[in-house]
């Protein structure tokens, strides 16, 4: 009954504040900024904190398809809201259309951006609708994965040498005769295909076409506890209910980095994740912008917020409380502090 | 609820001139010269396909080098429309002007069910469903009003009420005059015939991207992914409605010197407006059919929730957002359905009790917001069915998926191998082993076959631009995938559909199960295929399955049910037993529904090829996720399309030979 | 209510028949209610009764009609015959076997080898040729392809339809398609034939032909029939009996000349009123007996017991006394009164209380 309740309580929350967006555009105010969404004028939900954004715009985030950008986003518009006091309205939103849709002013940011070096070739180099917001803080970390029990029984997974030399134990329909190597969601560029011919490793990548499906595949092995290797990263919540373990892969190098896609045969780069926000956002909200440009925290604060929401069951409200009282000196930063160092996604991804 | 049936039924009424025109050397020049000119084009065909070979060897596939560039061209005119979509007027005021009015007609319509409080939406959701269908109709509206809140999902479901409202309003606004536009000159009608065609199979997933660039994210960009999909129907119906109205009633209008705008007001659009109410009915379970994909552009509702519980693994969360999604269309659909039902019948309404009616709403709702100061529903009050859910379904796959733990056929990973080594992919390299012009020659001797020259044109045409768009081999991952779901679904589905023939307790209990498997979106069983096939093609086969079995099922029963009684009873009264009777008289006289079962079977899991490549299934349907998820807008599209053609292909196929076959032809 | 002669003769025998569609058919019988009118019965619970104990019996090589308006019960009834709709409650009889009480395979052989039915709207197979069709009750009998396509030929011979068994139904007139339809019930080589309105859609013309070839048939291969009909002339032409339906019941059963000189009541005078009545009536009908008493005068003239009374009319014009009425063999049976036929011509059937006795058994007005 709770996780229901959960959901619910998250969308009376952004419901609430988007209400504001709806009575906007019915009193004809420029709908650029504010269409879309859920709208929803609850009577109780958010009038403690609408009381001080009569005039201001909505923010508008987008969360992306896995929880860690949930987290992100929660938190951020728990301190939006209580400090700042712009109405925040969270939408659901794939990787790429974000980037458009930031572009017009329709999304004011998103807090965390795996590469995307084309949009921001686009958008940020190209036509300067999009700002770059700086580092995160989290480094993402893509990479081959198997569960711990695997390598305990297996240690020679430490490296991609032993995949090549255990290929046999990872057959799948599906793959055979060959390994099966499982890769995620589609909108995660991979290497993983080129890597196999390079490194002459015996497997075949199957593209899950969807971290759902790829997720609901690992715990199905999981639970049976058997050998599997996939595509993963961290920050990842679901780290913190299953143990995964790296599989080292030949460490990137920049000489590496300029291989054609085929001919790649080393590590995925670290991905220095970072944020975009709507070039005019300093002027609309200068607040909120400056709050975006300083952001930033670790992944381990990330996978906590997201485990609270996630496996605790906690609403996304009380997640990002709990969060936000217990690191009141973050928080400050955010509000206080300075800006984050500026990272530029790396060609290629 | 057999909605795309129904559909293709309409659609071949519209276009087929006469049973005998699509039959084979029945064109119109083959009485006189027919053995010259079949020769001729025989030789003109041989002789294209030996071209063809001698072009490009007995190499696997479509040649890598003939490559136009369609993919490139597609991304550049992406390019080209960011690039221009603030400067150009047309893509920047005057859609942007649209995506306004959209947004605020969304906006204001959710404001307003919110204001109503959770009981006025009750009071009024059951005052209109008793309007349009009594009693029953409106008891089943208002506990489906209940479990919308009961399922702790008020908020979400309100937003998906007010956003699938401005859609299907828009259809009708949009698909209405063009619907009488195309039956009333039939340039129009020609014209619009193939782009609506696109518009229904070209997955929605190929084009959400241009959409949201061009139209505002969120709610404007729902309605229009929304809009393009659900639209089809309603001008389909509404040109089918108007030109089959009988021709001796429009005479008589004339004979009374009716201009043509009075007949079409005053005779052929009442009389066609069952059709058209039937028309609007597919476009509301159209529409709803879509909610999750409108979700992806960021509009929030149900949707929302459905993804949200994906993100998370979480099929109860989705599976109870998928519920709440099906029993939203099944109440649209009864009331829809029922006020179509009662339209040239008698009982309406006087105007005094529609005023009481509508008065008592309003003070209900008055009461409700200010009298009581409700809201939204009480959150407190509600049922989860999402634990239950997870639990079962990880029982399930305990005890189903591994090998014994069902007799003969092992466990669903069995099965799963079975398919994907003995089945899958045997028939996959033989696909992938063939050179193009192979298919061409066997697709366009096929459609010559069936439906004459003109169609081997089309159909040979389609091959080669599939090929040309450089997406062969993932046709080939495709249609092998397609092949095997449809004979699975009609191993299935045709026994389901005899069985619910022969007896009313099994229909009986078949119809929810098959109105679930049709509405519940897609995304939602996503998951529990996975859990039980493994990533990979059979998930995909599965997934698309499910979702077309309700097709093959409801056409071979209506098709059963459509045999004329008299001939059947001429079958008892010569001892015929039962299963004589079936084999001799009902199936073969079911045929063309039978016909129709593949066709629509074909056509829905070509709709499901999206999830297919959601579940690790490849093929196209990955090819088109890749392009949204990774801005790959020109390879999105050609995959987009690819299925499209192959939807063509089949389509025209199939329909041409229950045409073709018809008994006064077949001498 | 019963008075049917026990007859060893009949091939189909029925009795006490009835069928009351509805949930509570049967309730609404055992508990005697049944008997009200049946738009009493129907506004009450709901139930329609459709035939109302009906007894009849067809002597083997007989022709019996079953004359109604439409929903009077008439294809209901001969329906309850092979159990096409099983009875309420009552008993058939066809060919020795209690057709109410047979298992699954015994109704099977029942419809299989023993009656056949031709349809109204011919039900032929739209699917199959016509010699598939015609071969259709042969086929469901397990009989091989080569003998039944042989069988089917000599019948599609007898009735005229050789040069056509390649064609589908629908490329065929409504004449000829229901010649197949016969066809089709004459090549299992039933005893008992059953026609349920089986010439209502023809043409005129064509119907007349039908009738005409349903005669010819009769005369040669003489199958038991039970024909129903609405069309009078048609229950005149071809039955030897006719049963007229009122409701589910019947309201009056006997031969031709019965039901037109004598009708049973105001219903059935109604539907015989415009009957050319001096067709369908014989001397026979008028005649008088001898009066034992009486001086044996020798008639001026005399007819044969067969003349219909149009026939008679010149004789009558030209003779002055009483008409001499002869059987086939030349023996007297009567006289003929030359005022009575008139009045019987003018419509006045009480004229018919004259008939002479022997004949009034004839007519079964207490079957009802």
């Amino acid at each position: 009954m709770t996780e229901i309740r959960t959901i619910h309580r998250r969308r009376r929350l952004a419901l609430g504040a988007l209400g504001v967006a709806a009575a906007m555009l019915v009193s004809g105010c420029n709908a650029s900024t504010s269409t879309g969404g859920a709208a929803s004028q609850t009577g109780s939900g958010s009038s403690g904190q609408a009381a001080g954004s009569a005039n201001k715009p909505t923010i508008t985030l987008v969360t992306n398809s896995w929880e860690g950008s949930l987290a992100n986003n929660v938190v951020a518009q728990y301190v939006i809201e209580h400090d700042l006091h712009y109405p925040v309205k969270l939408i659901d939103l794939s990787e790429i259309p974000a980037w458009p849709a930031t572009a017009k002013g329709q999304v004011s940011a998103v807090l965390e951006e795996w590469g995307h070096a084309n949009q921001y070739q686009r958008y940020v180099v190209g036509n300067h609708q999009v700002i770059n917001a700086g580092q995160e803080g989290p480094l993402g970390n893509i990479g081959w994965y198997v569960p711990t029990y695997l390598m305990k029984a297996h240690p020679e997974l430490a490296t991609w040498k032993g995949v090549q030399k255990d290929w046999k134990m990872f057959v799948t329909p599906q793959s055979a005769p060959q390994g099966q190597f499982l890769d995620g969601s589609p909108s995660y560029v991979t290497n993983d295909a080129a890597l196999m011919k390079n490194l002459h490793i015996n497997m075949k990548v199957i593209y899950a076409g969807s971290e759902a499906a790829q997720l609901t595949e690992i715990k199905t092995a999981y639970k049976q506890k058997k050998p599997i290797i996939f595509y993963w990263y961290t920050p990842q919540y679901e780290n913190a209910i299953y143990k995964f373990s790296q599989v080292k892969l030949p460490p990137w190098t920049t000489a590496c980095a300029k291989l054609p896609a085929a001919k790649v045969n080393c590590a995925y780069p670290p991905y220095d994740l970072y944020k975009i926000e709507n070039a005019k956002l300093p002027s609309t909200a200068p607040a909120v912008a400056a709050f975006i440009k300083r952001f930033h925290w670790t992944s381990g604060d990330q996978d906590q917020v997201a485990y609270d929401m996630a496996v605790k069951k906690m609403s996304d409200t009380a997640a990002a409380k709990a969060f936000v009282s217990s690191h009141a000196s973050l928080v400050s930063s955010w509000l206080h502090g300075s800006d984050t160092k500026i990272v530029v996604p790396p060609p290629g991804t | 609820m057999l909605a795309h049936g129904e559909i293709a039924v309409a659609e071949g009424a519209v276009d087929a001139p006469s049973p005998r025109a699509a039959a084979p050397g029945n064109g119109p020049s083959s009485p006189h010269r027919p053995a010259v000119c079949w020769l001729l084009s025989a030789g003109g065909a041989v002789a294209v396909v030996a071209a063809a070979a001698a072009l490009s060897g007995f190499h696997a596939g479509f040649p890598a080098r003939w490559n136009p560039g369609v993919a490139g061209g597609f991304s550049s005119l992406d390019n080209w429309v960011t690039a221009h979509q603030q400067s150009n007027f047309f893509l920047g005021t005057v859609i942007g002007d649209i995506s306004t009015v959209l947004a605020v007609c969304t906006n204001g319509l959710l404001s307003f069910l919110t204001w109503m409080t959770w009981v006025g939406v009750l009071a009024a959701a059951g005052a209109a469903s008793w309007l349009a269908g009594g009693w029953r109709t409106a008891s089943f509206s208002a506990v489906v009003v209940a479990v919308l809140g009961l399922s702790g999902l008020w908020g979400e479901s309100m937003a998906t009420l007010s956003l699938m409202a401005v859609a299907i309003i828009l259809s009708v606004l949009v698909g209405l005059p063009l619907g009488v536009a195309a039956a009333v000159w039939r340039p129009v009608g020609q014209l619009v015939r193939p782009v609506l065609d696109v518009m229904q199979m070209l997955p929605s997933y190929a084009y959400l991207v241009p959409v949201v660039i061009l139209f505002s994210i969120g709610n404007p960009a729902g309605i229009v992914a929304t809009f393009i999909y659900a639209v089809p129907p309603i001008v389909r119906f509404t040109q089918l409605g108007i030109t089959t109205v009988g021709g001796d009633v429009v005479e008589a209008a004339a004979a009374f010197g009716a201009t043509r705008g009075q007949v079409l007001r005053k005779v052929e659009l009442p009389l066609a407006l069952q059709s058209i109410l039937l028309g609007l009915n597919q476009v509301i379970m159209m529409a709803l059919s879509v909610v999750v994909i409108a979700s992806l552009v960021g509009t929030g509702g149900l949707g929302d929730s459905v993804l949200q519980a994906l993100n998370v693994v979480n099929v109860g969360d989705a599976f109870t957002a998928g519920i709440v999604i099906v029993l939203m269309a099944m109440a649209l659909d009864r009331s829809s359905g029922a006020f179509g039902g009662r339209i040239g019948r008698s009982g309406r309404r006087s105007a005094r009790q529609l005023a009481l009616l509508w008065g008592a709403v309003v003070l209900v709702v008055l009461a409700a917001h200010y009298g009581a100061g409700l809201g939204d529903f009480p959150s407190g009050w509600s049922l989860s069915v999402s634990t239950p859910i997870n639990t079962a379904l990880s029982t399930l796959q305990n005890r189903l998926y591994h090998f014994a733990s069902i007799p003969v056929v092992g466990g669903t990973s069995n099965l799963s191998s079975f398919l994907t080594l003995d089945v899958l992919n045997p028939l996959q390299r033989v696909l992938t082993a063939l050179p193009w012009w192979v298919v061409l020659a066997v697709v366009g001797g096929a459609g010559w076959l069936f439906g004459g020259l003109r169609r081997a044109l089309l159909l040979g045409a389609c091959v080669v631009a599939i090929g040309l768009m450089q997406v062969w081999s993932a046709t080939t991952v495709t249609l092998s995938q397609v092949v095997v779901a449809l004979v699975l679904d009609l191993l299935i589905g045709i026994p389901l559909g005899i069985a619910a023939y022969r007896s009313r307790a099994v229909d009986r209990l078949l119809r929810p199960v098959l109105d679930l498997l049709q509405t519940m979106p897609a995304f939602v069983y996503l998951i529990p295929v996975v859990l039980f096939f493994s990533v990979g093609n059979v998930a995909g086969v599965v997934a698309s399955l499910v979702y077309a079995l309700p097709a093959a099922v409801r056409a071979t029963t209506l098709g059963l049910r459509s045999v004329p009684v008299d001939v059947v009873e001429a079958g008892d009264a010569f001892g015929a037993t039962a299963r004589q009777r079936l084999g001799k008289i009902e199936l073969p006289l079911a045929r063309p529904y039978l016909l129709l079962a593949v066709n629509q079977t074909i056509m829905l899991v070509l709709a499901e090829v999206i999830v297919a490549g959601l579940v690790g299934a490849g093929g196209l349907g990955y090819s088109v996720v890749v392009g949204l998820e990774r801005d790959q807008f020109g390879q999105g599209l050609t995959a987009g399309l690819s299925i499209v053609l192959l939807g063509v292909i089949f389509d025209r196929l199939t329909q041409g030979r229950s045409r073709a076959g018809t008994f006064t032809s077949a001498t | 209510m019963t008075t049917v002669k026990p007859d060893a003769d009949a091939e189909v025998a029925c009795r006490g028949l009835w069928k009351i569609f509805g949930d509570r058919g049967r309730e609404l019988l055992a508990s005697g209610v049944a008997t009200r009118s049946r738009a009493e019965l129907l506004a009450e619970s709901g139930c329609v009764v459709a035939v109302r104990d009906v007894s009849f019996e067809v002597a083997r090589g007989e022709v019996f009609v079953v004359m109604g308006l439409s929903g009077s019960g008439k294809s209901t009834l001969i329906r309850c015959l092979t159990r096409l709709v099983d009875p309420t409650a009552g008993e058939v009889r066809i060919g020795g076997l209690e057709v109410l009480s047979a298992d699954a395979a015994q109704l099977r052989e029942l419809r299989r080898r023993k009656v056949s039915m031709v349809f109204q709207h011919f039900a032929l197979f739209p699917h199959r040729r016509v010699i598939d069709n015609v071969a259709f009750g042969l086929e469901v009998q397990g009989v091989g392809r080569t003998p039944r396509q042989e069988r089917a030929r000599e019948v599609l011979e007898v009735v005229g339809l050789a040069d056509v068994e390649r064609a589908y139904p629908s490329q065929l007139s409504g004449g000829m398609q229901q010649r197949v339809g016969l066809a089709r019930a004459l090549a299992v080589d039933p005893d008992v034939l059953i026609f349920d309105e089986a010439f209502s859609a023809l043409d005129p013309l064509i119907r007349r032909e039908m009738q005409d070839e349903v005669i010819r048939l009769e005369e040669k291969m003489h199958k038991t029939v039970v024909f129903v009909s609405h069309d009078l002339d048609e229950a005149l032409k071809l039955g030897d009996r006719i049963a007229i339906m009122k409701d589910g019941a019947f309201v009056q059963v006997g031969r031709p000349q019965e039901i037109v000189g004598a009708p049973a009541d105001d219903y059935v005078r109604d539907f015989v009123r415009g009957v050319a009545r001096g067709k369908v009536l014989t001397a026979e009908w008028m005649v008088l007996p001898a009066d034992p008493g009486a001086p044996t005068t020798s008639p001026a003239a005399t007819v044969t017991a067969g003349t219909p009374l149009q026939g008679l009319l010149p004789v009558l014009i030209s003779t002055p006394g009483p008409l001499g009425v002869v059987d086939a063999n030349g023996g007297l049976l009567g006289f003929l009164d030359r005022a009575a036929v008139l009045e019987v011509l003018a419509g006045n059937d009480t004229v018919t209380a004259r008939r002479p006795p022997d004949r009034a058994a004839l007519t079964p007005s207490g079957i009802r």
